[in-house]
């Protein structure tokens, strides 16, 4: 545990794996991260819509949700993504985006609400301490 | 005195008001207040109307989770409000967990809005459920929102029967081979089931093992032969629920069955205070057993008085 999570109950995180997508060696290898860092990961599997998606990010109470993607779709499930948690009142959740993305999407994803990506090759300490960091602020806010 | 997390009865209108419109955000939160609360700070009234709670256990991949998905269906599809406690076990090392039993019930919940899902991390608790299941599956109760829960348990082996505290029916997962004449008389997990359900009953052998179950099973009720990736076999075990419910319902068994985890639900909380307070305090390695369990007895009633 980190001195920011220390008498914390566990991160919950989601991660995701949109559309037609069958890569899902990196969500893998995030969820085992993540887990072996304290957080409780919730794995949704592939071939996921935004909808359900969203579903589990509610009922399972999420702090963060992860999406995965290598397909190259992911600005479009990103954005509709973004309108739901917004629709849905899940706008405290921290929205992080990995996979093949090219690093010009990056701001389009952040225009849209995303809170950081991570391309290929993101050492995973890095984003195991971003989300360490990052997750429930405003939740606590 | 242990402070108590009540839900009041305007905070459970909002749960159900809102969980009635499909929205399971507020209801969701509620399980995490319950989840992340020692035991002794939360108390839940009783439900007026019950709902069956009906727990499915069972050695790891025996097919609960894929089961638990087509239970889900077979009971949303006949107009029951289903919800399901998913728990997986949380790693001993980093406290972390993946929770990977949603993945098998996805599929399932696509089009059945009225279904909720929780993954429940095990958290350190013994038994094959977390610590807080109990009271998150009696706040799904008090909503009113459902008519039945189903429980997964983490993947269990003989003596991890603490999902009988919970459940009103226990519901006992196996596949071919693993029920045969050994494992039969042996103590724990077998006697405390109220069904067996062999899965899996495409592999060969099951018609054997769920033999040897029937005649094995002194108290239970019934010996299933499901296939659930195909979903054979659940409408039967549906049937057997809401025959055993109403069963239940009919002559004060539930009654029963209930008051008696009341009453224990006290100790366990107690239990639970009682080793709190013990890691709190320094106790000295030289003294004897008699003065150490005396000065944590003292503490532990000190502190809940105060
Ligand atoms: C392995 C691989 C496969 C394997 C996948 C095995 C599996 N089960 O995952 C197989 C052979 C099956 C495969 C198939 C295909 N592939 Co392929 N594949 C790759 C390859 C070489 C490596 C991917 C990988 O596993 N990397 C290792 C993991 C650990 O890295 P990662 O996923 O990037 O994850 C890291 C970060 O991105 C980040 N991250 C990822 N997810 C998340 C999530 C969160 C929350 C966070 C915080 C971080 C994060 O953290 C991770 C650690 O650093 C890539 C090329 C590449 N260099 O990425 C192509 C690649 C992804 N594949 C590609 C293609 C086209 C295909 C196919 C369509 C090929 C075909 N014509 O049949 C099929 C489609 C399969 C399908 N159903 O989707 C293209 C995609 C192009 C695009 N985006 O437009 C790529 C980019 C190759 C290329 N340059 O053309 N592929
Ligand atoms: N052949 C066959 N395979 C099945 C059947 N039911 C489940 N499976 C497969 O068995 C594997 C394990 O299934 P799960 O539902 O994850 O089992 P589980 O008991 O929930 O596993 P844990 O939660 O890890 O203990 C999966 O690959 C399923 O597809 C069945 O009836 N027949
Ligand atoms: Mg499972």
């Amino acid at each position: 545990m980190t001195s920011a999570t220390a008498g914390l109950p566990p991160l919950k995180v989601v991660i995701a794996k949109p559309g037609l997508d069958g890569h899902d060696r990196g969500a893998k290898v995030v969820a085992r991260a993540l887990r072996d860092s304290g957080m409780e990961v919730v794995y949704t599997g592939i071939y996921q819509s935004p909808e359900s998606i969203l579903r589990a990010v509610v009922q399972e109470d999420a702090d963060v949700l992860g999406l995965s993607s290598l397909s190259g779709a992911h600005l479009e499930y990103a954005r509709d993504l973004c309108a739901l948690l917004k629709e849905n009142d899940r706008r405290d959740v921290l929205f992080v985006v990995g996979g093949t993305i090219p690093p010009e999407d990056a701001d389009t994803l952040k225009g849209y609400g995303v809170h950081e990506v991570f391309g290929p090759g993101t050492p995973t300490a890095e984003l195991v301490a971003y989300i360490s960091r990052n997750a429930r602020q405003a939740r606590l806010a | 005195m242990g402070r108590s997390t009540l839900f009041e009865s305007d905070q459970i209108e909002t749960l159900v008001a809102k969980g009635r419109e499909g929205h399971w955000a507020p209801l969701a939160r509620a399980v995490t207040v319950v989840e992340n609360s020692p035991p002794w700070e939360v108390s839940i009234p009783r439900a007026s109307r019950p709902c069956h709670i009906v727990g499915i256990t069972g050695p790891p991949g025996a097919g609960k989770s894929t089961l638990t998905g087509r239970l889900i269906e077979s009971f949303a599809d006949d107009g029951q409000r289903v919800a399901v406690l998913a728990i997986d076990p949380s790693s001993p090392l980093s406290g972390g967990a993946v929770l990977g039993d949603r993945v098998r019930m996805e599929t399932y919940l696509n089009g059945r809005p009225g279904v909720f899902v929780r993954s429940l991390a095990s958290r350190g608790s013994h038994g094959a459920v977390a610590g807080s299941t109990r009271n998150i599956a009696r706040l799904l109760e008090l909503s009113g929102l459902f008519d039945i829960v189903l429980i997964e348990t983490v993947g269990a082996g003989q003596t991890e029967v603490a999902i009988v505290e919970v459940a009103d029916t226990v519901l006992l997962v196996t596949v071919p081979g693993l029920g045969d004449a050994v494992q039969t008389i042996k103590a724990g997990l077998m006697e405390v089931a109220d069904a067996f359900i062999v899965n899996m009953a495409d592999r060969p052998g099951a018609a054997e093992t769920a033999r040897h179950l029937r005649l094995a099973a002194g108290r239970v009720d019934a010996v299933y032969k499901t296939v659930a990736i195909e979903g054979t076999g659940v409408d039967q075990v549906r049937d057997g629920m809401y025959a055993r419910w109403r069963s239940l319902l009919e002559d004060g068994q539930l009654e029963a069955r209930r008051l008696d985890k009341w009453g224990s639900d006290a100790a366990l909380v107690a239990e639970a205070w009682v080793a709190d307070c013990a890691g709190a305090i320094a106790l000295d390695p030289h003294a004897t057993m008699q003065d150490s369990v005396d000065k944590i007895l003292k503490e532990a009633s000190r502190r809940w008085s105060r």
